[in-house]
């Protein structure tokens, strides 16, 4: 397992895709807190801007910083989540890799879960790095809130990106070629956000968890949302057991 | 105990049966060539000793234990692919030290000191730090044959080993091939006929998925090789060439082919010919500079076997 995780972990920072997804998340954990503040101020310095338009854009408030930093860690979070995986498992088998790693006493479950685990690092190093960001650009433009609620908001936000990313490593093991593995995905994301619509699963999407962590990192408190954490606790280890039963099927 | 046991290996690919009953065994600490046409079912036996495939019928065992994807049966065995393939961002001594010998749980003192050693005796100490994107076919298959050594294997399994070699690697490559028969089993899947003369000590030719010969190479050797003779000239090429065409028209001769000045005749039968062709030869006018009976070769045994149908392929 060590061995594995290290050479997924030396991989993510050799691709740079550790880079990139750190670099993307805390360019977002820094624009959120920035447009709340500025959206008005720059739309009013542009020549021709109608007027009474700012009467319609909201005002620069705290509670409209921490949306922005939410909705942009969570929207380019979901695309990196569905494209940093897409090659994980269906790159080193189209390429020969895994048969040369699989041949040797290395089990396929931990195979997968090595490329799982580093996933969950990636995305927690560039999770803290963006949230650390956004709550410093925060405290600097609004008013500085408690660092506990930002903690909440980095796990959250952890929990609900690493469920996508499991989602494409699935795809990622079940298809033969990356652009069918990210079309899987993609297509998986859209159900389950068309789900989520629905009043009665609606409460069990993993877009229920973001709530918590908006009302968390505004210095209040929220119910937990119970039925989402314990469906992301239980389907990402669920959806890497799908993939090790798929995996042990197939020939390399 | 055999090092490898195959007991009627069945496996097809949609309507293609690349294996068809394979039954063989391999004597610990001697070297196993495995000789057949492109889609015998070399490759396919070795993925299915490796754990990377399935068969669909029989079963196969190393060192006594069943073959499959989470087999015990892999920590005793070292895999050389055809085309092996690395992680090209690594470097060689991290690729050995750090991954192969990890997967395999050797302590970190040894896998420095196996890495150290099998980089020089594959003869990539210089280029140890380098990224292995940058190394040429010939180096990846020396570093393949490297991490197939690494945990001091049981069996290894050696899929085309040299096919990317200079003449100086693969004459390398065979000297550590025929060192490892003090320790290991070695099965070697190879197209050069060559090579397997040089090292194996047992043959098997398979064709169509099916074994259709094995035995000691020199009992193999003396079972279907045909009586062959060699006769040089002192001629141009043209008037031979069109001498072995005309001998090819006699009764006992099997096949006569002319490269250059020396033709090669192979005979249905030992006491059929020999003294027959020498008259003919002398007969022919031009002056003979050699005639001698030709040591029987894996390739005329091979040949005799598979090769009909090789040509209609």
């Amino acid at each position: 397992m060590r061995t594995l995780l290290w050479k997924e972990l030396r991989e993510q920072w050799r691709s740079y895709r550790m880079l990139v997804v750190a670099a993307v998340l805390v360019a977002m954990g820094i624009l959120g807190p920035l447009t709340a503040r500025y959206m008005n101020e720059l739309m009013a310095s542009i020549p021709g801007t109608p007027e009474g338009l700012e009467a319609v854009l909201p005002a620069p408030t705290v509670e409209l910083a921490i949306s922005e930093l939410v909705d942009n860690l969570a929207q380019f979070g979901l695309i990196l989540a569905l494209l940093v995986p897409m090659a994980a498992v269906v790159g080193e088998k189209s390429s020969g890799t895994a048969a040369l790693t699989l041949s040797k006493p290395a089990s396929r479950g931990i195979f997968l879960l090595a490329k799982l685990l580093a996933l969950l690092i990636t995305f927690a190093i560039g999770l803290a790095m963006g949230v650390a960001s956004g709550y410093a650009y925060t405290g600097m433009l609004f008013t500085w809130l408690p660092v506990q609620g930002f903690g909440v908001l980095a796990g959250v936000l952890l929990l609900y990106l690493l469920f996508y990313a499991s989602i494409t490593l699935l795809a990622s093991t079940l298809m033969r070629s990356q652009l069918a593995a990210a079309g899987l995905a993609f297509g998986l994301a859209l159900l389950l956000g068309i789900v989520g619509t629905i009043p009665a699963l609606g409460s069990y999407s993993p877009s229920a968890l973001l709530g918590w962590g908006r009302a968390a990192a505004n210095g209040g408190t929220a119910d937990i949302p119970w039925k989402a954490l314990t469906a992301a606790l239980v389907l990402i280890p669920g959806l890497w057991l799908v993939g090790w039963a798929a995996l042990r099927r197939q020939e390399l | 105990m055999s090092a490898i046991r195959i007991e009627g290996l069945r496996k097809a690919f949609n309507k293609v049966q690349a294996l068809d009953g394979l039954s063989f065994d391999v004597a610990p600490g001697t070297v196993f060539g495995f000789l057949g046409p492109n889609g015998a079912g070399k490759t396919t036996t070795l993925r299915i000793l490796a754990g990377l495939a399935r068969p669909d019928g029989g079963a196969a065992w190393v060192a006594g234990y069943p073959t499959g994807p989470e087999s015990p049966a892999r920590s005793l065995i070292g895999y050389l692919p055809e085309e092996p393939h690395f992680y090209a961002w690594m470097t060689a001594t991290e690729f050995l030290r750090d991954y192969v010998a990890g997967l395999f749980g050797l302590p970190a003192a040894e896998a420095r000191r196996r890495t150290a050693e099998l980089l020089e005796r594959v003869g990539l100490t210089d280029a140890a730090r380098r990224r292995i994107a940058g190394y040429s076919k010939g180096m990846r298959q020396r570093l393949g044959l490297a991490q197939a050594l690494i945990n001091r294997p049981q069996v290894v399994l050696l899929d085309e080993p040299v096919s990317a070699l200079d003449p100086a690697g693969r004459k390398d490559m065979l000297l550590l091939i025929d060192e490892l028969r003090q320790t290991t089993a070695v099965l070697m899947s190879t197209h050069i006929l060559d090579d397997v003369e040089r090292v194996c000590d047992t043959v098997g030719i398979i064709d169509h998925g099916r074994m259709v010969a094995l035995d000691e190479r020199e009992a193999l050797l003396a079972r279907y090789a045909t009586p062959s003779l060699e006769i040089e000239f002192r001629a141009e090429a043209a008037p031979v060439d069109a001498w072995a065409a005309t001998l090819r028209r006699v009764p006992g001769i099997a096949a006569a082919t002319a490269d250059a000045a020396v033709v090669r005749v192979r005979l249905q039968a030992a006491d059929a010919g020999d003294q027959k062709v020498l008259g003919l030869a002398v007969a022919s006018g031009m002056p003979v500079e050699r005639f001698e009976h030709a040591r029987p070769t894996l390739e005329d045994v091979f040949l005799r076997l598979v090769g009909t149908q090789t040509e209609a392929a």
